[in-house]
């Protein structure tokens, strides 16, 4: 027999998380799901891991979407899945119920990163990190573009965005918590 | 012919840039006009989308915005790009409170989206603005005997709604891949996941899926891999790269950009074609022709 998760319906249920978390129409579709597991079976991340996906990954995407439902905030945001989902669109593309489980996912994942800094892994840090200092994910690699006839890229876009970024609060809200 | 505000992204300009360079040769044989615009940046991708909804519409509404100025629709290489790019104009179109909210944030940099440009991947322009049969007749060297293993990935055709991807499965890349003269082999995970976008979330997990589809490619008696995304093209190529130097499993089989397959059946020079610039040997197409 597989181990239950230990829930207690009245302590774990965050009434507030079911009623407000969704900002877009997308996310909303969430309450039509009937549990037929499409979503699950068609995760090429579940594929991957087989018979260890509860372990590696906490809740598959059905159990996701149920939890969300039910409220169970702290679970569903402390779940791996959500930083490994690839954002494939598969479970999206094939749920019989429109649900756009890849969408909920995001969410989940802007939520986790606003109220529980210390979810937040490190990659995407890094990633933010890298976006504020230099405006783009990765260096240009211009002996190459010179080579291949390529035009200069003067990078004026990347200034206007790291000044963007800042604009939008970009820095303060992935400071690590008491730093 | 179409005009297109050509949208580079960062991952092509930092590791494929022979992906542009073949695209914008085999563009300019068809007609299609390209521009550059300047202030174009990262386009806000994935991984800004899961920190914040809000700064991933921002981000996106600042190039659709700037192409909008120029009075160009937008054509990305990167499938990255195109889904990101796509997504915010389906919202930004769908919803006018959401575009005023939006709007309200590029403010301070005199800014404004109307939601009035389309965005096309590069593999679209081929298809639609084009045509096959255009295509088809400027093939000089076209392939023999060559099974190619076409990679749609996820994001040129999912979500389908919003990419508008009108068939499922897809065809649109088979039938370019088939202009040229070469096969297109019915494998399994043609539009399944490359594995590229948790490549720094876990770098094993990554080279587990790119490995699955090579075997999956291989089954098929797959000669190349044919892909249109820089994310598809590094784990196919650098990846299958360390995954033979690290894990010890070789698959010896190359990956070819779209542009690439087509430039050399029309008898480009395979110097700006970039050729040479593939991490993974591409030398065995020469004896396909």
């Amino acid at each position: 027999m597989e181990q239950a998760i230990p829930l207690n319906m009245n302590k774990d249920r965050d009434k507030g998380f079911i009623n407000g978390m969704f900002s877009s129409i997308q996310a909303q579709t969430s309450a039509s799901c009937f549990q037929c597991i499409t979503c699950t079976n068609g995760c090429p991340i579940v594929l991957n891991y087989r018979e260890q996906a509860k372990e590696k990954l906490d809740l598959l995407p059905h159990q996701l979407m149920y939890a969300v439902r039910l409220g169970l905030k702290d679970l569903v945001l402390e779940t791996q899945m959500l930083w490994l989902c690839t954002e494939c669109y598969m479970c999206t593309e094939y749920c019989p119920q429109g649900v756009h489980v890849c969408d909920v996912i995001y969410e989940l994942k802007n939520l986790a990163i606003k109220e529980r800094k210390d979810l937040m892994p490190r990659g995407l840090r890094l990633f933010a990190h890298t976006l504020l200092d230099n405006g783009r994910t990765a260096e240009i690699m211009d002996w190459e573009r010179e080579d291949l006839e390529l035009p200069e890229l003067s990078g004026a876009g990347d200034a206007d965005l790291q000044e963007l970024l800042g604009q939008l609060g970009l820095p303060q809200l992935i400071e690590q918590e008491g730093s | 012919m179409q005009s297109y505000a050509i949208f580079l992204g960062c991952s092509i300009p930092a590791r494929v840039n022979h992906y542009e360079a073949s695209s914008r040769m085999v563009l300019k044989e068809f007609g299609v006009d390209l521009f550059d615009i300047e202030l174009f940046s990262c386009c806000g991708p994935v991984p800004l989308r899961s920190i914040s909804f809000e700064m991933f519409l921002t981000v996106g509404a600042r190039n659709l915005a700037l192409a909008e100025a120029e009075g160009l629709d937008i054509m990305c290489l990167c499938s990255g790009c195109f889904s990101t790019l796509s997504d915010v104009n389906h919202q930004l179109r769908e919803d006018s409170q959401l575009r005023k909210d939006i709007n309200k944030k590029l403010e301070p940099a005199g800014m404004a989206y109307g939601g009035k440009i389309a965005v096309k991947h590069f593999l679209n322009v081929l298809h639609q603005d084009v045509g096959i049969d255009t295509i088809k007749k400027r093939i000089v060297r076209p392939y023999k005997d060559l099974r190619i293993a076409t990679h749609y990935g996820c994001h040129t055709v999912r979500p389908s709604k919003i990419v508008q991807s009108s068939d499922i499965p897809p065809v649109f890349f088979d039938e370019l891949v088939k202009a040229t003269g070469a096969e297109s082999v019915e494998w399994s995970a043609k539009a399944a996941c490359c594995g590229g976008p948790v490549l720094g979330a876990d770098e094993e997990l990554a080279m587990d899926l790119c490995e699955k589809k090579l075997a999956d490619a291989k089954a098929w008696n797959a000669d190349f891999l044919c892909t249109s995304c820089p994310f598809c093209q590094v784990q196919f190529d650098s990846i299958q790269a360390k995954i033979a130097s690290d894990r010890g499993n070789t698959y010896d089989l190359p990956s070819i950009l779209y542009p690439q397959l087509l430039g050399l059946a029309m008898d480009m020079d395979t110097d700006l074609l970039g050729i040479d610039n593939n991490r993974i040997s591409l030398d065995s197409i020469n004896t396909f022709f």
